[in-house]
């Protein structure tokens, strides 16, 4: 994928955030409302990028959750949100 | 939670999500405010036509009551100008300048109800929806609405140059009615040269009031769609930044 859709990253890492835990990839997808192709592009732009990592829980499913990478640039997003709210007249 | 994630940032996080959350608070209470501020200036408007009125009414009695105390013909100047000129002037503004802004702000207003509306939509929707996951991008997807949508609302305050030049001429012409007829007092009533000068005056004087004050506020509109076209350029920069540097 050459270029993310920001909004689409920013859905990622914010269910992967507020989750907490590993995801399975079926939950992920569900709640990030992409279809499979377009979901395993995302996926692969993130673990190319080292904002997710993938772990097999007991049961061989693959589970998906942010990597310290991940949750940095999270935090980064956040950040950025914030200060352009400010800079923001009604 | 990630186990990857260390407690501070996980603190820090949660405390700019609460901040975002109170900004977009404040945004909304901002807005709700405007349009409580538009039913105001409705309600004020009301409240000057019932005044007008009242006015009138306070000014006829005041005025049979002087008609009666002395002889007619030999009436004060300003007392007959106010009789025959002043308060069917008075009433028939009092009564046309309501209407005519009821009229044309009920038309802006059904112009720009849907997308003005779209931004409280998006507001009331975030606030009820806090504990759910994509914050981050409902906040971004909301601050590019803004961008868009906020020349429109900054625009509604040309209207107001409309108001104070209707406000202008409700005022003046009675005033320089009142006044132009005391220096004409010579002139019997019935000619209708006195009652044109001022009229022309007046028309003059809102027109260029009118002119001035659609002129700053113009000039105060273009600065800030000027503002946020820069904004609006920078936040797309500064997404393209932002992926880039992941």
């Amino acid at each position: 994928m050459e270029k993310p859709d920001l909004y689409v990253v920013a859905r990622f890492l914010d269910i992967l955030y507020a989750n907490g835990n590993p995801m399975r990839k079926m939950n992920l997808q569900m709640l990030v409302g992409l279809n499979y192709p377009r979901f395993m592009e995302y996926l692969e732009w993130l673990l190319q990028h080292g904002l997710v990592t993938i772990v097999k829980d007991e049961e061989g499913f693959e589970r998906v959750s942010l990597s310290l990478k991940g949750v940095e640039s999270y935090h980064r997003l956040v950040e950025w949100i914030r200060d352009l709210m400010k800079n923001i007249r009604i | 939670m990630n186990s990857a994630s260390n407690p501070e940032t996980k603190k820090s996080i949660e405390s700019i999500r609460r901040e975002i959350l109170s900004l977009s608070e404040k945004w909304y209470e901002d807005l709700r405010q405007r349009e409580e501020g538009e039913y105001t200036v409705k309600k004020g408007w009301v409240f000057l036509f019932l005044a007008a009125i009242a006015y009138g009414l306070i000014f006829q009695f005041s005025s049979s009551f002087i008609s009666s105390m002395l002889d007619a013909n030999s009436l004060p100047p300003p007392v007959r100008w106010f009789w025959v000129y002043f308060l069917p002037t008075t009433i028939g503004m009092s009564v046309s300048t309501p209407i005519i802004l009821y009229l044309t702000k009920r038309i802006r207003r059904s112009m720009q109800r849907t997308r003005y509306s779209e931004l409280v939509d998006a507001l009331t929707h975030l606030k009820t929806m806090r504990e759910e996951e994509n914050l981050s991008e409902s906040i971004l997807r909301l601050i590019s609405n803004m961008i868009k949508i906020l020349p429109e609302v900054k625009r509604k305050k040309v209207d107001d140059a409309n108001v104070v030049a209707i406000m202008g001429i409700w005022i003046a012409f009675p005033t320089i009615l009142i006044f132009i007829g005391t220096l004409f007092k010579h002139i019997p009533l019935e000619s209708t040269l006195p009652y044109f000068i001022p009229l022309c005056i007046v028309i003059c004087i809102s027109l260029g009031v009118w002119l001035y004050l659609r002129h700053k506020v113009m000039a105060e509109y273009k600065q800030e769609v000027s503002r946020l076209e820069e904004f609006h350029r920078k936040f797309e920069q500064q997404k393209e930044e932002f992926i880039k540097s992941l």
